[in-house]
């Protein structure tokens, strides 16, 4: 057996104990060119390396496959102490994570050792050109799996790929029913032989309450949509690779429940989306890799009403919209009167809503989940008087995309053409005088224009004699 | 010496017949190629290193590792594209197949010429189609890629047995094994054929071909 040949100090099957370091250093050198192999598969981005017809040696296998460091890292940390043998394979598991947080596991790689030896095989020569060539059909066959196609897809940050190394058995059952498997190649050795194989999933479908509870909405919106909170950040180019927690290569058996065990192959180049899942709200760091568990809640908790700010509300409120009715509340005028919301509002709360404003007052947490975050345009006293009774729930919100800019309401372009698109403020609004004030000034005005009187007679009579001048 | 053959059979549009050849052979390629062996004092020698290019096809939903070497995929676009104008040019003819021979060299005495010994042969059949319309095309886009990546898993089945390949020999016969042309890699001595007439068993075919044509030679 590998292991107690490979950790035992005297020569055994035959072969001298140089051979069997030798063999040992090929063993583990071939996990980790396919530790790197499987993971830079991946990513989403095509691998491209030269030949060189000169070579200083530090190629293993003769083959020039990239190392990126923060694998390389970890991968050698787990094979520091151990290397694969019987019973005891190095797992390289392939997960695809949704926006959403649901994870499901495509395919398991394997690099395992059994006890078949072949004692006439050359170590020098043949295992390690064999070897070689096993990491060329590693490369190959990596590439015709169903997770490659759905890797190179990710990017438009709907999901993205995470890894996870460990030795220790391989959980076949998290690949669903029907799953496949292909042994991509083997090497015997004196000691026993390196198989290489992977299992992966064929039913490629999650079904979750989620979805069907999307369905039910009456406009599909986009779950990021109403970004509100930085501190909700989903994959994104701010999200710079290799600065995430996210990385993590385990030494022993773990679970999926673990968050901190994956390597983040890729990260989505779509523009940063900022998630306002009430669900996620008792996060209080941004992670790119959420636990399972949360996952679970979100799935088996139906979206309720009282959610503040459930994304799949079937009636959730667009902007410059109120609730329709609100519980509590009088209207103020009849139903009846043509464009009676409008009056209302001009009673109510319509010269701060277009308003543009400086920096005021902030929505508080509560509001700020409840209403969507028009950076640029501040609608703060408007949400602190959204209770107001409304039938303006009809109005539709249309997103606003300038040309040229990202899409990202919250990009100066966009808070540049809000602003210059909405009247500028009046002076009139800025201070209204109170009845009390009104009616104090009203004798002070009323003897003004006593003793203005005859101004004003003039005026008149200078007006009456042109009319008559005229009608001469 | 029996060269082992296998034969894959594909059917394809006009237009995939070159990359779907491409990607069988250049995979097929990437496995039986080294690094250039630089020969440095008596006996010792080093080994190059082969690096790789994730290719994309254009009318296929599949990808491909090959060796990074423009000169060995400039030789295979030829030898390839010859075989597609031959399938394309007939009138009434749409099937061909075309052959990946490796073979090593025995060299003879004077006046005999060397001789060529093919120790593995890969056929590939390739009927080619004319779909109706665009979606029996996507479909079928997606479902060639599907079937070009069971035949690399074939090939790696295949490569992975650990059949006979020639031994490396001393530096004077080095290109009785490898093809030594090339500057940056050093694959097995290869050749490519193709037939444009029904597929025939190409290890008896070429082995026939070859006595008439080595006869001639005489």
């Amino acid at each position: 057996m590998m292991g107690r040949a490979m950790d035992g100090q005297q020569p055994s099957h035959g072969i001298t104990e140089k051979e069997e370091r030798d063999l040992r250093k090929f063993t583990k050198f071939l996990a980790l060119k396919a530790i790197q192999v499987i993971v830079q598969s991946r990513t989403g981005e095509k691998t491209n390396t030269r030949s060189k017809s000169n070579t200083d040696g530090t190629d293993w296998f003769n083959l020039a496959i990239p190392e990126k460091a923060t694998v390389k890292s970890h991968a050698k940390k787990l094979l520091m102490t151990d290397i694969p043998r019987a019973g005891y394979p190095l797992n390289v598991e392939i997960t695809l994570e949704t926006a959403e947080g649901d994870k499901m596991v495509l395919e398991s790689w394997s690099l395992a050792v059994n006890d078949t030896v072949d004692p006439n095989t050359k170590v020098h020569y043949t295992v390690y050109n064999r070897m070689g060539l096993l990491l060329k059909s590693l490369i190959c066959v990596s590439r015709v799996t169903p997770a490659y196609r759905i890797a190179r897809r990710q990017g438009t940050g709907d999901y993205r790929i995470l890894s996870r190394v460990f030795f220790g058995e391989t959980k076949l059952s998290l690949l669903g029913e029907d799953f496949s498997s292909v042994q991509v190649g083997s090497v015997p050795t004196p000691v026993g032989t390196v198989i290489l194989n992977v299992a992966y999933r064929t039913k490629l479908t999650i079904s979750t309450s989620r979805h069907i509870s999307r369905v039910r909405a009456p406009v599909p919106l986009k779950e990021d949509h109403y970004s509100t909170s930085p501190s909700h950040k989903g994959p994104g180019p701010g999200l710079p690779v290799g600065t995430k927690p996210s990385i993590g290569i385990e030494d022993s058996n773990t679970t999926l429940d673990s968050s901190q065990d994956y390597i983040v192959g890729s990260f989505s180049t779509s523009p940063p989306d900022n998630y306002a899942f009430p669900s996620r709200g008792d996060q209080a760091t941004p992670s790119p890799v959420r636990g399972r568990g949360a996952s679970e809640d979100r799935l088996t908790k139906p979206p309720s009403s009282s959610t503040p700010g459930g994304f799949d509300l079937p009636g959730r409120l667009g902007p410059f919209a109120s609730p329709k009715n609100v519980a509590g509340s009088e209207s103020l005028i009849s139903d009846d009167i043509p464009f009676g919301s409008l009056l209302q509002e001009v009673g109510g709360s319509m010269a701060d809503k277009f308003i543009v404003t400086g920096n005021e007052d902030q929505p508080s947490a509560q509001e700020g989940a409840d209403q969507p975050d028009w950076t640029g345009l501040d609608l703060s006293q408007h949400s602190n008087k959204s209770s107001l009774p409304s039938d303006s729930d009809d109005f539709v919100m249309v997103d606003l995309n300038p040309a040229f800019a990202k899409q990202d309401t919250s990009s100066d372009l966009v808070a540049f053409c809000c602003q210059f698109q909405q009247a500028p403020p009046l002076e009139l609004f800025d201070h209204q005088p109170t009845l009390g004030e009104t009616l104090s000034k009203l004798p002070e005005r009323l003897a003004q224009f006593k003793e203005n009187e005859s101004e004003f007679d003039a005026f008149v009579a200078s007006l009456q004699r042109d009319v008559d001048e005229y009608s001469d | 010496m029996n060269a082992r053959s296998q034969t894959f059979e594909l059917t394809v549009e006009g237009w995939q017949i070159e990359e779907v050849v491409l990607s069988l052979f250049h995979t097929l390629l990437f496995h039986r190629t080294t690094g250039k062996f630089q020969y440095k004092q008596e006996g010792t020698y080093s080994i190059g290193t082969v690096g790789m290019v994730e290719q994309d096809c254009d009318y296929t939903d599949f990808s491909y590792i090959r060796c990074e070497s423009a000169e060995l995929d400039a030789y295979l676009r030829k030898e390839v594209s010859g075989f597609r104008d031959i399938l394309k040019s007939n009138d009434g003819l749409h099937s061909g197949q075309i052959s990946l021979e490796f073979y090593e060299k025995k060299k003879n005495r004077w006046p005999f010429p060397d001789e060529s010994i093919p120790w593995e042969v890969w056929n590939l059949n390739i009927n080619v189609v004319t779909l109706t319309n665009e979606h029996e095309r996507q479909a079928y886009r997606e479902k060639l890629g599907e079937l070009l990546g069971e035949r690399v898993v074939c090939i790696v089945e295949a490569m992975n047995r650990h059949d006979y390949l020639p031994k490396a020999p001393n530096q004077p016969l080095l290109d009785t094994v490898f093809n030594t042309t090339f500057t940056d890699v050093q694959p097995y001595l290869f050749k490519i054929s193709c037939q444009n007439s029904g597929p025939t068993n190409a290890s008896v075919g070429t082995a026939v071909k070859k006595l008439v044509r080595d006869t001639l030679a005489l």
